[in-house]
């Protein structure tokens, strides 16, 4: 209830009609009718006047207006009265009851009660029923045998009517054996270049493999001979070296021995300068003497040189 | 499968494939055990696209080698049919023209030196071809030696099929360039051997053995011996095969070279 009168409001406001309601939920029913309290009015969708139902193409449409279309109005005006004389028109046609001849008068009779008759020849019935037996087997069903229809038409090919077979047969078979026989041949040819082929390529492979085996026998030959030549140039390398080595070495030898020929002569020379060779007694005999020859000396010296210092200021006086 | 279809298409047009192959047979190599029957038409299509004819070399091989199937290949010789492995051996063979190295290191050698001394004739001969393409290179040599191959191949010299000879006496002639190869087969007596195969009806055997006989004549004691046996070679000199009598020639030229 509540919910309906917002929407009516709303109307006149948009021009658009829009209906919403609020679900709600059956109230509790009683068990004893009560007074009868004011009915709520569901606006139930399915029962309402203003929805439209149906067909939709061909509808009146209610004017968008209150006001009546004048248009509509005139064309209702015109249908209502061309109505009104197709319905004159048709009295005129139909002739009604022609008027009463004259002293008599049209009454209204009605057949029904009074001119009742009773039907008299009534007609025998005889009630007669008809049931097949229950358990009786289903009969076998009657051949069907399609009634006949058509006309009957035979006809037969006599001998030499149609075409010799040996004579027409001629040139297919030829055709055929001739293809057979070259497809054949053909095949026998191929077999034939093939094995030819492969005959060329074994001995192709013959020949290749032998003059595989001699180019790399030449090759391993080179290489042995360049090997070989290469070892003989190292190994006569090595003797050219060993020579020079020996020969270096020869020349340092006599070099080194004539350097040191006369190491030994010129040693002994030189320890005998520097007095390295003495005979021993002789040497303690001189180192003996010439000690006490210095000590001597030395005392002398001494003397000398107390007895220049105690006359050297008389000496000095005195010069 | 239209792996047949696809190899005729190759081999007429060598159109690149392989690829295509290559995947497909990764796909059928990653699979565990044997492979199934569908699997050796992929092998018999790599097999037939190593022989493309091309003009430097196999565009088949060269595919097959940068697809880098050869390891897996390698591996798969171990433990494939009989069959198989003939194809694998065919196709390893071809791929190994163009590098060898990835064999190599996937221990080529040693499966080959087993694949010798296989029952199978085919197997044999095919597997001498692949260890005469894998000692081409140096490393190839060198493991051959380690891997003591060369006695192995003297065995296959008295073999009684043509192709095993030749293939194997192609390998020593390889594998006997180096050094160590040469007195590795010096030790083992080569040279009566291969002085018998001189003469033999195939060419490829008898050109495979003067190779392998110039190679030896390169070591002193190789050509003191083969000295005494100058005028078999001046023989083959006059053998119909062109590349018989040139193998011939050089073979003389070297033993009677003086240092």
């Amino acid at each position: 209830m509540a919910s309906l009168l917002p929407a009516r409001e709303e109307v006149a406001a948009s021009g658009t009609y829009t209906y919403c309601s609020r679900p709600r939920s059956l109230p509790t029913r009683r068990k004893y009718r009560d007074t009868p309290e004011e009915t709520f009015h569901y606006a139930n969708l399915m029962y309402e006047r203003r929805v439209v139902r149906g067909n939709t193409y061909a509808l009146h449409v209610l004017p968008w207006s209150a006001q009546p279309d004048p248009l509509e109005i005139q064309r209702q005006r015109e249908a209502h009265r061309k109505a009104l004389a197709r319905k004159r028109a048709k009295d005129q046609l139909q002739p009604g009851t022609p008027e009463p001849v004259e002293g008599r008068k049209h009454v209204d009779v009605s057949l029904a009660m009074t001119y009742l008759q009773k039907l008299g020849d009534r007609i025998v019935e005889v009630d007669v029923e008809c049931q097949t037996d229950a358990f009786l087997d289903r009969p076998p069903t009657p051949l069907f045998i399609p009634a006949k229809t058509g006309r009957d038409v035979a006809t037969q090919i006599e001998e030499g009517e149609l075409f010799d077979f040996d004579i027409e047969v001629k040139p297919m078979l030829e055709v055929l054996v001739g293809k057979t026989i070259e497809q054949a041949l053909l095949e026998v040819m191929e077999e034939e270049e093939l094995a030819n082929l492969r005959a060329h390529q074994y001995a192709y492979e013959e020949l290749r493999n032998a003059e595989l085996a001699e180019v790399q026998r030449l090759e391993e030959q080179e290489r042995r001979h360049r090997e070989e030549k290469e070892r003989r140039k190292n190994q006569q390398l090595q003797i050219l070296q060993k020579q020079k080595e020996t020969s270096e070495k020869i020349a340092a030898r006599a070099f080194a021995q004539r350097y040191l020929a006369d190491l030994i002569p010129s040693v002994f020379g030189s320890l005998r300068d520097s007095g390295y060779f003495y005979d021993p007694v002789e040497r303690g005999l001189c180192c003996l003497l010439s000690f006490i020859y210095s000590n001597t000396i030395r005392k002398g010296i001494k003397k000398l040189a107390v007895t220049s210092e105690v006359y050297s200021p008389f000496l000095t006086q005195y010069w | 499968m239209f792996e047949p279809l696809l190899a005729r298409v190759h081999i007429k047009y060598g159109c690149r494939t392989f690829t295509l192959l290559g995947v497909t047979l990764k796909m059928s190599t990653r699979s565990k055990g044997y492979v199934e029957v569908g699997g050796r038409e992929h092998y018999k299509t790599l097999a037939r696209l190593t022989h493309v004819p091309s003009v430097s070399a196999p565009a088949g091989a060269v595919g097959i080698v940068e697809s880098s199937l050869v390891p897996s290949l390698v591996l798969k010789l171990k433990t494939e049919l009989d069959d198989i492995q003939e194809l694998i051996l065919d196709t390893l063979s071809g791929c190994l023209r163009v590098e060898a190295f990835e064999a190599l290191a996937s221990g080529g050698v040693h499966i080959l030196k087993e694949k010798l001394i296989h029952e199978s004739v085919a197997i044999r001969s095919k597997a001498a071809r692949a260890l005469l393409g894998i000692s081409v290179p140096l490393e190839g040599k060198n493991i051959v030696w380690e891997e003591e191959v060369i006695p192995e191949l003297f065995n296959l010299l008295e073999d009684a099929d043509d192709q095993v000879r030749a293939n194997a006496a192609g390998a020593l002639m390889n594998a006997a360039i180096t050094t160590q190869g040469k007195y590795a087969a010096l030790g083992a007596n080569a040279i009566p051997c291969l002085l018998n195969l001189i003469n033999d009806e195939t060419s490829k055997v008898r050109l495979n053995s003067v190779k392998a006989l110039t190679m030896l004549a390169e070591a002193p004691e190789g050509r003191k011996t083969l000295l005494s046996h100058v005028d078999q070679f001046k023989e083959r000199m006059n053998d119909s095969s062109e590349a018989v009598s040139r193998a011939a020639s050089i073979a003389v030229r070297v033993i009677e070279w003086k240092p």
